[in-house]
């Protein structure tokens, strides 16, 4: 049974068609990568599936309907808007949303950011963080309660360069770990080819989806991005777009 | 020196001043909190005037004052929250729409009442040394009602406060705790009107809180700071009040803003 799971999903955001007739399956302890050019809906369906926001046709998550299995997602979202004035520590916001299976004591939270190569981090108030380490906290908050399905959204977008290696070095880890799958919005192929088991390809429709280094070709790419784009990878050096 | 603060607690009516402060303040920090933290300072000023509108109405209707304020206010403060959702109107400018509607809906009214109405400057300036017994026990009622929701609320509002979808991912029923935080405000705000009144509440409920922002590590201390700051600023606002003759709602005002001063300097 695919642990997430679209079938013609619509959606319209104030008179405007964002998503038209999506339908796919992921299976349990995939890597997903979710790919498409800028305002292509990939955060659009992120939401949809998370039931932050409206849509037409039908989806299921976790075997229930999108916003139902609550406490099993662990979320990182897109340039995430927070007033860094808040007087929160990194242990009040692990505290703040730790669940059932996390119950709030220092040395769970001390694990949480551990994973993520945090240490000393705990008693540090939210708004004295680098760009790097509000990044590692926020990976540290999204796996704090165990989650079954992870849901990164651009997670290295507007980190400096340790922040995004911290990232990578983590999405390592998390190959190795059972019962974790994960969906990951990237803008960048590299790490496509590099982590993904499975690639969507969205731009506004889905365009292509499945694994990376088959459905990826030529004629994808430039769907995905125009056919002017140019793209090289170090490992496969023809997959170049051009007109 | 002693005899100077012991000497006002002796009076009755002081003291029940003093009382119906304190508790007024502690609800009031519970709210500002959030006031300050979810950037609602201009929410905060419109409830004032929607309150304002509702007392008008209880005057006009022949009910009780207060109780007005607090319908009328936790009606047009759930309207405001419904039309944000239901609009691409921004929250400021809906609030703008309201809090100039409501005002001028309240002012209309009074010119509706016949006579010279002085009972109405009560509600605008406060008047917390004609507090009676029946007063204070609103006061408690209040206070403890505002406890009780607050200690389901306290930890959704602040996952709403630092990240609306992070909190609705984690399970929080976002709408359905914005909305209660709204009629909270708005009935809190109705009945200090009495004590602070209008043009002051909303000091009551920015102030403390600002203050202790400065000053706050995490978020308990900031909460702890804010009741402190507020019933201190009571204490001191209405010995300073009884001592210099003067209105006691400014009074409180001016000694949280004191504090204020005092923690940017911190």
């Amino acid at each position: 049974m695919p642990i997430v799971s679209a079938r013609n999903l619509n959606v319209t955001l104030q008179d405007h068609h964002i998503l038209r007739d999506i339908s796919f399956d992921i299976e349990a302890e995939e890597i997903v990568c979710l790919i498409g050019p800028n305002g292509s809906g990939k955060t659009t369906l992120i939401k949809a599936l998370l039931g932050l926001i409206p849509y037409t046709g039908s989806a299921s998550v976790l075997g229930g309907p999108p916003g139902s299995p609550q406490g099993r997602i662990g979320y990182v979202p897109q340039n995430l808007d927070f007033d860094r004035s808040i007087p929160l520590t990194v242990r009040d916001l692990l505290s703040l949303f730790s669940g059932e299976r996390s119950k709030g004591q220092d040395t769970n939270y001390q694990e949480c950011l551990d994973r993520v190569g945090a240490k000393n981090l705990l008693g540090r108030r939210l708004g004295d963080l680098s760009g790097g380490e509000f990044q590692r906290v926020m990976m540290a908050l999204a796996l704090e309660n165990k989650p079954e399905l992870l849901i990164l959204d651009e997670p290295a977008a507007g980190v400096d360069v340790e922040g995004e290696t911290v990232f990578y070095e983590i999405l390592n880890e998390l190959k190795s770990e059972k019962g974790l799958t994960v969906i990951l919005v990237s803008h960048d192929l590299s790490v496509v080819y590099r982590y993904a088991t499975q690639v969507l390809c969205v731009n506004h429709a889905l365009v292509c989806h499945g694994i990376p280094q088959e459905v990826l070709t030529a004629d994808t790419l430039g769907q995905l991005y125009g056919h002017g784009a140019v793209y090289h990878h170090p490992e496969r050096p023809h997959q170049i777009i051009h007109d | 020196m002693l005899d100077l603060v012991l000497y006002p607690l002796s009076q009755p009516f002081f003291l029940r001043a003093l009382i119906t402060g304190a508790l007024l303040a502690i609800a009031a920090s519970f709210i500002g909190v959030f006031v300050v933290l979810k950037k609602m300072s201009f929410f905060g000023d419109a409830v004032g005037h929607f309150a304002f509108t509702g007392i008008a109405l209880g005057f006009l209707f022949k009910v009780d004052p207060i109780l007005a304020a607090i319908v009328f206010s936790v009606m047009v403060a759930i309207g405001v929250g419904y039309l944000e959702q239901r609009t691409t109107l921004s929250l400021d400018t809906t609030i703008g729409i309201f809090f100039s509607g409501a005002a001028a809906l309240g002012i209309f009214l009074i010119g509706l009442l016949r006579g010279y109405r002085a009972d109405l400057f009560q509600y605008l300036f406060g008047d917390i040394l004609a507090i009676t017994r029946q007063d204070v026990i609103m006061a408690a009622a209040l206070v403890i009602f505002t406890l009780i929701i607050m200690y389901f609320a306290w930890r959704p509002l602040l996952q709403i406060t630092f990240n609306r979808d992070l909190a609705q991912v984690n399970g929080v029923r976002v709408k359905a705790w914005e909305y209660a935080y709204l009629v909270l405000l708005a009935i809190v705000t109705a009945v200090s009107i009495k004590t602070v009144g209008i043009l002051l509440v909303t000091a009551l409920l920015i102030v403390p809180a600002a203050a202790a922002k400065q000053a706050a590590k995490n978020v308990q201390q900031l909460l702890t700071l804010t009741i402190a700051v507020s019933v201190l600023s009571v204490f001191f606002g209405l010995m300073g009040s009884y001592y210099w003759n003067t209105a006691s709602g400014p009074a409180i005002i001016l000694m949280s803003l004191l504090f204020f001063i005092l923690s940017l300097v911190w």
